[in-house]
This record gives structure tokens, sequence and C-alpha cells, in this order.
């Protein structure tokens, strides 16, 4: 997580007298390019950059301009028109996407469209980096006067009134003297004469650790949600015991994040982990975020920022919103195993990508036992500018509901009795929803950017999970004698958090070069209502109270952050974070046992007690109040680029703050500690003006004195031991016109640090490839109306080594293909997506630990082998309807 | 090249270890090792000269322990989730009076952790269970005590007959029928491995030293016949109480497969 949610940059300026001469027939009125960078660049080089600030951002600029033909029906009936085109300008400078914002009537319409698309430009760019970008062109469809005018004499004409000037023939059509193809019939096309330039600006890069992803052409690589995206940042793997609606369980550089407990993420700087949370302090679950409105992400691994806070132990994801469709879009899937999907998504023709709203609903009857599941997500944002300043306000509702499989015994699996894709527990399941509105300004006055957000977040939870059978109930000597009633955890949370934070950022020339000072502030407070309890199998109603907690959980964190050049090739980057955590933990349910019961009043079942020894009475709940405060040095130096190939060397340290269950009176709150160090190469290359390269590799060490493990009995994290990780991470990506192509690779090696044994469930190799490609089909036969069919092919293939599981031994590999075919057409497309292509049957978690689910004769108490099943192959064809804006 | 090694090493997965393994290991069952199949002769604590006949234990289960349990100890549970690091599941119905191994019909797993103790699950199905019709142990012969000839025969079940009563209305888990089912601690010093075998060898003379064959129920003259009856007190008793006995009875040890 950074400290600059909407990083907005406005500038506005001219771009020169480059006013095109060619107005004959038509003429422009002007030109505003509303440059939206879209703060996402694929590898974006963590190089030094020029003696400008980091975050300015030069517009694209024509290169190739191609001609509007006057429709000649239009012309002969001598009708008039503007067209306004908002254009999205690729990284490579090609157009990626045209809608109309400002419509002429359909054939000027279709004439603009037809002719920009043929355009090239010269990409936007923020510092040495391409970005993509959204410009508005604006096309002025004018009679010409009926004496010719000299083609090099563009002043505007007044427009002819049918009864002054009447409506020419083609004929009669004067020729404009400059056009790209020089036609006849041509529309000249506009030139920039002012511009006008919106961006989010991006805090600067950390070094080679710091990935900018943009999904860009690797959209279509199938991905179940918004989570998946993750995996284009190396060294991620994501694993799902918990179900369709779980949130992923996050490895990144050999941290078993668990659901995203060790890694700090957001959305839009909107925070994502949940503080409290009783399944694990920090908990995010990302599928409230439908997956096609992420337009970027920015993947920091390692404590390496300041705008970094709880949370950022393995590093921070921070997802980008954004919506480059414009106008109505609406999406249908169908596929294997009942699963239907419907996405409908607005977004105003003439707003910024940032303007959208999208509603999702899904369904599925799942791919084995009891992995049905129900989902539904809606999404609005309004980006917005008053005066100088920029606002965004944000809200989304998202609610699932859905059974869990949960995992097997490889011994029940092997002996056939159970089948791979069955259940033990039918009531395993989750009810999860979230409800979130955020607001934020952005303003600049003078050589200060200020920005500053406030967000509000209802979360609840019900989580009910069996990992271990009937192996917990043990006959209590207080209980009143039972039989096993099995160890469903049933597990309520309800969280809601509200927060601000902010930032302002300084820029000053010294000695020529610019110099950027930022302080920022982040306070979020998190009240939490959460209960655990356990459920009978044979009649599903709650036997025993496990937890029992409000904690209201407060988090005050500052930072300040200095981006120093002290030569072209030279730059320092960091600061200090200081975070103060504060604990108010009431346990309702803080005395379970009694060493001696009242023998007259004895407390029998009751899982939260009112007396202490002899029956003396007390009540049941403990409160428990604490802080603590962690101060977090971070600093990267920043060498190069030279011929392209930049170094960089980080280190920093972070924090994770404990669950509250852990909490004592008065006690420093024994929060994780990380330190990070790494060094690393970057290469980023510009091929030619369509083809970019980057490359990248790291080594890293992260030492944690206090480190999470997931026990099965307990359902959750526990703290363990202090850890090291050492490893290198790799990734390259090949962007072009018509492919993008990218890859990563993550070794680690991650042990406890007395012992030197491997983490449990770490995987220690890592490989993801993505690949697309796109364009428009050239043959004859696949141009209908005037209109070439668009196809793009994806594939996302994923290899994860055999990860090292407690006693020794080794899970399977897992190695799947996922593709996607799609075809498109004017306002349409069709599209086949199939996960798992060859069908592997994989096991997508394994697990060793001792569980007792009553399939054998006697308890089972030892350890053995468990796994969650991945998925089949699974098909789903989608039909995408787009209406408003041209394609 | 250093990468490509590097790769080639954690794609084989020799990167280091978590310690310890899972295992899969064979386990046995006999008599004393000097029982030969013959009646075996011995003397009981009461002063009898006893001739065991005939003698089977039915085995539940084993369990064998890393720690020495709080587990099946008086107002404990029964079982202490965590502890254990190795189980064989029966049923097998040994022959005290052979020597011979005797297999368990199920292979052994768990880890490869030093156990201390174990366990001997005395049940015929659920442990839990208040009734139990199985037959635990089954033995017959001849005891001379006092100048009397006790010709014998005895079955053991362990079910609401073995049911302690609460003494503490505080606690009224404390005494669940599992305890009167599990014998433990049985002190051990092993380690289970892939190449191993486990071996449980099972003592009946121990089980008679709290015997008094005197006080067993005469069910004929002719012929002579004794029954030690089924009950929680008299010798019936003691016998329940000497078969549940964690030493002299029960004893573990492990041998490797060449």
């Amino acid at each position: 997580m950074h400290e600059a949610p909407i990083n907005m940059l406005y500038l506005r300026g001219r771009l020169g007298p480059e006013m095109h001469p060619a107005y004959w027939i038509t003429r422009m009125v002007a030109l505003s390019v509303c440059l939206y960078a879209t703060g996402a660049t694929a590898q974006e080089s963590p190089a030094a950059a020029p003696p400008t600030s980091a975050s300015a951002v030069v517009p694209p600029q024509a290169q190739r301009r191609v001609d509007a033909i006057y429709p000649p029906t239009e012309l002969a009936a001598g009708r008039e028109a503007n067209v306004a085109l908002l254009v999205t300008v690729g990284r490579d400078g090609a157009v990626r996407d045209v809608t109309v914002a400002e419509s002429g009537g359909q054939l000027f319409d279709e004439s603009a469209v037809v002719a920009v698309k043929q355009w090239t430009f010269v990409p936007a760019r923020r510092g040495d980096l391409a970005i993509a970008s959204r410009i508005r062109v604006p096309f002025r469809f004018a009679l010409p006067p009926v004496a010719a005018a000299p083609p090099t004499a563009p002043a505007p004409s007044p427009e002819p009134s049918q009864e002054a000037a009447p409506p020419p023939t083609p004929d009669a059509v004067a020729k404009p003297e400059v056009t790209s193809e020089g036609n006849a019939d041509r529309a000249a096309p506009p030139a920039p004469t002012e511009v006008e330039v919106q961006g989010r600006t991006r805090p600067p890069s950390r070094g080679t650790s710091d990935y900018q992803l943009e999904v860009g052409g690797l959209a279509t690589v199938p991905r179940q949600n918004a989570a998946e995206i993750l995996k284009l940042a190396p060294g991620i793997l994501l694993t799902n015991e918990g179900g369709e609606g779980h949130a992923e369980q996050v490895f990144l550089r050999g941290f078993d994040a668990r659901e995203g407990q060790d890694i700090e993420f957001s959305v839009d700087g909107v925070p994502i982990n949940e503080s409290g949370n009783l399944h694990g302090n920090g908990y995010s679950d990302t599928h409230f975020i439908i997956p096609e409105l992420v337009e970027s992400l920015r993947v920091v691994e390692g404590p390496f920022d300041p705008r970094q806070g709880n949370y950022a132990v393995a590093g921070s994801a921070d997802y980008h919103l954004g919506l480059a469709e414009r106008g109505v879009t609406t999406k249908f899937s169908a596929g294997s195993f009942g699963t239907y999907r419907e996405l409908f998504t607005y977004a105003p023709p003439d707003g910024t990508p940032g303007t959208f709203a999208a509603g999702e609903l899904y369904q599925t009857k799942g791919f084995g036992m009891n992995r049905d599941g129900q989902r539904g997500a809606a999404m609005f944002q309004y980006e917005g500018q008053a005066g100088d300043t920029r606002y965004r306000v944000a809200a989304n509702a998202y609610i699932a509901s859905f059974h869990t499989a949960g995992v097997l015994r490889d011994d029940d699996y092997r002996a056939g009795r159970v089948g791979f894709f069955d259940t033990y527990d039918p009531l395993q399941g989750e009810d999860s929803s979230r409800y979130s509105l955020s607001g934020a300004l952005e303003t600049h006055v003078g050589k200060i950017a200020a920005q500053n957000e406030v967000f509000l977040i209802i979360r609840p939870l019900r989580l009910r999970e069996n990992f271990t059978g009937f192996l917990l109930d043990v006959q209590e000597p207080l209980q009143n004698p039972h039989d096993q009633r099995g160890d469903l955890i049933d597990l309520n949370n309800l969280g809601r958090t509200l927060g601000v934070r902010g930032n302002a950022r300084v820029s000053e020339h010294v000695l020529g070069k610019l110099e950027e000072i930022e302080v920022g502030y982040f306070a979020r407070g998190d009240f939490v209502s959460s209960t655990q309890q356990r459920i009978e199998a044979a009649t599903g109603h709650p036997y025993h109270t496990d937890i029992d907690l409000d904690s209201t959980l407060g988090d005050l964190g500052l930072y300040a952050d200095a981006n120093l050049r002290f030569t072209r090739w030279l730059a320092f980057r960091g600061g200090v974070r200081g975070d103060l955590f504060t604990f108010s933990v009431n346990n309702n349910c803080a005395v379970q046992s009694v060493e001696h019961p009242s023998p007259s009043n004895p407390p029998g079942d009751q899982p939260c007690l009112s007396q202490q020894n002899f029956g003396a009475f007390r009540e049941p709940n403990q409160r428990v109040t604490t802080v603590s405060s962690a101060y977090m040095p971070r600093a990267s130096l920043i060498i190069g680029p030279f011929w392209g190939v930049s170094g960089s060397v980080s280190g920093g340290k972070g924090v994770r703050s404990i669950d509250p269950i852990y909490v004592t009176q008065d006690a420093k709150t024994p929060f994780a500690s990380i330190s990070a160090y790494e060094g690393g190469l970057s290469y980023q290359h510009q091929i030619s003006d369509r083809v970019e390269l980057g490359v990248r590799s790291a080594l890293f060490e992260t030492t944690v004195d206090r480190d999470l493990i997931f026990s099965q009995t307990a359902g959750r994290n526990v703290l363990g031991g202090a850890t090291t990780r050492v490893g290198s991470a790799n990734s390259a990506r090949l962007t072009g016109p018509s492919y993008d192509v990218a890859t990563n690779l993550t070794y680690v090696k991650a042990t406890f640090a007395d012992t030197g044994l491997l983490i449990p469930y770490v995987p220690d190799l890592v490989v993801r490839g993505d690949a697309a490609v796109h364009g428009e089909l050239p043959w004859w036969w696949a141009h209908w109306d005037g209109r070439a069919v668009r196809a793009s092919v994806a594939v996302g293939v994923t290899y994860v080594g055999p990860r090292p599981l407690p006693y020794g031994s080794r899970s399977d590999t897992i190695f799947t293909i996922d593709n996607n075919l799609t075809l498109g057409w004017s306002f349409a497309e069709l599209s086949l997506s199939v996960q798992n292509l060859l069908d592997t049957e994989y096991r997508l978690g394994e697990f060793n630990y001792a569980s007792d689910f009553h399939s054998q004769s006697f308890p089972t108490l030892v350890p053995v082998r468990h796994f969650s099943a991945g998925a089949p192959r699974t098909f789903l064809f989608s039909l995408a309807l787009n209406y408003g804006a041209s394609k | 090249m250093r990468f490509v090694i590097v790769l080639a090493i954690a794609a084989m997965g020799c990167g280091g270890t978590t310690g310890s393994s899972l295992v899969e290991f064979s386990a046995v069952a006999s008599g004393p090792s000097d029982a030969t199949g013959a009646p075996l002769q011995f003397t009981t604590g009461f002063g009898a000269d006893v001739t065991l006949t005939s003698a089977h234990l039915h085995l539940g289960a084993v369990y064998l322990n890393q720690s020495v349990p709080a587990s099946g100890a008086a107002s404990e549970p029964c079982v202490s989730p965590g502890i254990y690091v190795g189980q064989v599941f029966g049923p097998l119905d040994v022959d005290l009076l052979s020597s011979v191994a005797q297999p368990f019909p199920n292979a052994g797993e768990g880890t490869e952790t030093k156990a201390k103790t174990a366990e001997v699950w005395l049940t015929g199905g659920d442990v839990n269970a208040s009734q139990d019709p199985t037959v635990i142990l089954n033995v017959a012969g001849s005891a001379d005590q006092g100048g009397h000839s006790f010709p014998f025969s005895a079955a053991i079940t362990i079910g609401a007959n073995r049911q302690l009563q609460v003494t503490n209305p505080g606690m009224p888990g404390a005494s669940p029928i599992c305890h009167q089912r599990i014998v433990t601690p049985i002190l051990v010093d092993l380690t289970p491995s892939n190449r191993g075998t486990l071996l449980v060898q099972i003592d009946p003379r121990a089980m008679f030293n709290a015997v008094d064959f005197s006080l067993a129920t005469k069910l004929s003259d002719t012929p002579l016949e004794y029954q030690i009856l089924d009950t929680s007190a008299g010798p019936g008793g003691a016998l329940f109480k000497g078969m549940l006995s964690n030493s002299g009875v029960y004893s573990f040890a492990w041998s490797e497969t060449p």
C-alpha cells in the first residue's frame, strides 16, 4: 500500500504552434487533448528519472494522420457535424480503443472512427517511460465555401446556411492540400493546440521489485477473479481450499501470506486488509473487485516504500480501477458445471476511465461436491474536476454465498473411500459481503500537491470450515458425557472500518534537478465483533463457543519520503514511517475452564464461565488494552540507466500487527517485525516505436522475527518463530502492437532461523507465463460492413514446483494451462475460455496434519497427507455487446 | 549455468527439508517371548500356580505418543490431539500363548518422531460407546491356590459393566468409559520409520497378579469348573485391572528391516 491514494496530476500547457494547415473541406475548431495516464506500464523502469518530476507526463503526439472521409450522402445533403472521439493510445503508440464522446450522426461518427483508428502516435511518456493515455480528438465536418479557398488558408469560414449555400455535390468539393493520404474527400485531421493532461502520479519506483503491472493485452488471459491478476508479478502462487468466494491464499516470495495477512492490499488506496478479522488479522478478500475493472496493479515485493503500512510483510498490492471500454457493455457467460455470469458496465463516452459503473452476478454448481456458489458485485466510481481540484467518489457492494468442499485425506482417496472432488462436511461454506464508500481529493497549490482520501468499509463475514473432522471435540471433565460432535468452525466477523489517508508533496529544483519531499499520514479505526463457535455435525447447532471478541483497533501512521537525485544516474528514494497501534479487546469468553468447579452449580457444557475456583463468581469477560509503536526506515538507491540497464539496492523494515486474541494487558504488542534487503537489475528497451522489452532480476533476503504459521486445529495462523527467506525473482515482458508476453520465475528458500528447516507449504519454485496475440483478421471474408473481425488468443501457464510439507515430504507439482479465444466484430465479442486445458488432476493445496473424519474404524490421530482439489477442465463461453462506443 | 542448477535442484525438490517424515510400517503382536504355544505356567501374587491353556486378547488399536500424555489419565480427556506419532489399527485377536508374530490387518502409519509412550486400545469399536459386547480377554486354564484347584475360564468385556460413577457433580465427564478401554501410558523408546516393524508383546501372566481364584464362581462340580465373572469387583475386577496395567503386561519394541 502506498500513501498516495489518488495521486493525480493536473497540468496545462501548449504543445507549440503545430497547427495543421489542412482546412479546406473540414477544419479543426480546436483540439483539447485530455490525457488520462492510466498509471500502468507493464515494466516500469526503476531507473532514476530525468530532471523532471517523476510524475510529469508528456502527452502523445500524432505521428501518422489519416483523414476522415466526408460521408458522400451527408455532403450531398449539405449536412455538417461535430464529432468528438475519445481515443486510447497504447504504450506502443497504437490506437487501442475509440469511443464516440460527441456524436454527429452515425455516418459522421463512423467516418471519424475509421480515420482515427489508422492514426499512430508517439506514445505519452512519464519520464522515460511510455505510458498508455486517453485523448480527446474532435472532428469538424464543415461544408466548403462555394468558391474553394486556398488549401493553405484554413481560416474559419462562416458556416453556410442552407439558404446561403446549397448543398454541394461531391464533385464540387475542393480538395484539401495536406492530408496523410491525399484523398480528396477526407476531413483534415486535427492537430493538438492545447493540452490538458490529467493523470495519476505514481510513487517513484523503489527498485527492481516495484512492479507497475498493466493488464493491457493480457486482459484476455483467463482469470477467475481479481486476485489472479497478481500472478503477473513474480513469485505469486494462489491456492484456495476455502471455496469459490473465499479469499485466495497467497504465497509470495517465500511467504505463506495466507489470505493476505502478509500482503498489504488496497484498491485505489482504500485498504482491503481486515484488521481484527478472526480468521486472520489482515484477511483480504478481493472477490468484490470485478476483474474487468482492474486497469493496473502496483506490486511492491518487500517493505521498501514508506507509504506501505501494516501488513506489508511480503509486500503490497494496490489495484487501480479503470474501464477503457466506454458506453454500455453487457456480457453473458455460461460454462461448465452450471456456471453463469452476467456483467453490466457503463462508462460515459466522454468520461475518463476512472468513471464507470458496473454490476456482476455469478453462480455455479461447482465442479464437485459442495462447491456451489453465488455472488454479486456492484461498483461505482466517478472522477471529476472542479477548478484545480480533482475528486473521486467510489462505492461498492458485494455479497456472496457458497459452499466449500474443504480438504480430503489422501489415504481415504487412495482407498476409494472418497472421490477426488468429494467432501467430508457439507456444512462448510461462507457468507460474505462488503460495502464501502470512499472519496478522494487532490489539489495543487504552487509546488505542492496534496491528496486526501476518506473511506468507510463494512464487512460481514461468516465462514464455516472443518479441517480436522472430529479430532478436537474430546470429552472434557467439565462437560457432560457426549459423543463427538465435530470440529466444524462457525466463524462470524463483522468489521467496520473508518479511515483517512493523505499526503503532500513538494517539488523543487535544486542545482538543476527536481527534488521531491513527501509527507503523508494514514489512520484507520476498526471496530470488530467476532465469534467462533463449533457446530454439531448431526444437528447443525452450535455446541461450543471458542472465541467471542469485541475489538477496537487503531492504527495511525506517519511517513516522510524523499526522492533525491544526485546526478542523472543516481537517485535516493526513501524515508521513514512510524505506526502507532492501539488495541482494546473485550474477550466475552475469557474463562472456559475452571479447575475446581462448583459442585452445586456445575458449569457443565457452558463455554464462557462466570465462576472461578470452587464456584466463586466472576464476569465471563475480560478487557485488555495495550499500545505499541513501530518505526520503519526504508530506502532505495537507484543507479542508471546505462544503455537501458538500471541497478537498485533496497532495504527496509515492515510490520504486521497481531491478532487481537494475542493481546495481553499492558504488554507491548508482539507484532512481527520484518527486515528485507534486495539488489536487482532491470533492463528496459524500446525496440521500436511499438515494441518494448522489460527484464528484471532481483536477489532478496527477508527475515521475520515472529512469523505466522497456519494451524489446522485452530483454523487460522498462529504465531511461530523467526524465519528467513533468500531467493531470486525474475520477470520479463515483451509488448508489441499485436502481442503481449510476460513471464516470471521465482526461486526462494524459506527456513526457520533456529533450525534451518524449511518453512512448510511455501513453494520454492514458481513459474508463470502469460501471452496474448490480438489483432484484426486480414482476410476478406473477415470483413463485414467495412469492419474487420478482431481476434485474440491468450494463454496462461502456471508451474509450481514441489512444495515442502511438514514431516519432510513434498507436494506434487502443479502445471496448468489456461486459454482464451476471442472473436469480435463491431460492438460484439464472443469468447471461449478454457481453464486447466489439459484436464490435469492436480492438488491445489496439500497439507500434512492430523485429522479424524470418522472414515476409518478407529480415530486417526497421526499426521497424514490432505489435499484440496484443483478445478478440472472448465469451459466458459461469453458474449459481450457494447453500445454507445464505436470500435 | 548456476541458474539452471538452482532450477534443477528446486524442480527435484532437493532444496532442504522440513524435518522428520511421514512413515508407514508393519506391526505385529504376540505373547511373551518365552511362550511356545503350549500352556503357560506361572505363579501369581496371591501364590496361585496357574496354567493357562488358552489366552486371547482383542486389540482394537495401538498408538504411539511423542510425550508422556495426560491423555487417558484420570480427569483428562482420553485423546490429546497433537501427541501422536504412530497408529496401528486392528482388530487383532492375539494368541497370548504364542510368541509367533501375529500381524495387524492394517499397516501402521505415523511420523519419524521418537515415541516415549504407547497406548493400547482394548475396544471392539467406538472407544466411547457405552456398550461393547466384544470379548476383550478370553482366558482358560487352571489354578492351584491354597491347596485347591480352580479350573477356570473368563471372558472380559468393557462396557457398562466398567462404567465408573460420577463422584464430583462438578465434573460429570471426568470418568468417560474410554478411560476403561485405554491402557496408558506404557513407556517405550522407539522411533517409527519406513523400514521397520512394531512389535507389541503381551504377557498374560501379569494380568493375574491380583486375581484371587478362591473368589471365583463355581459353575459345576463335575467336571469342576470355575468362572471369573465379568464384573467390576472380585476376581473379574482384578483380572480387568491386570489387563489395564501399564507395566508388566504390554511391551513395545522396534525392529528395523534390513
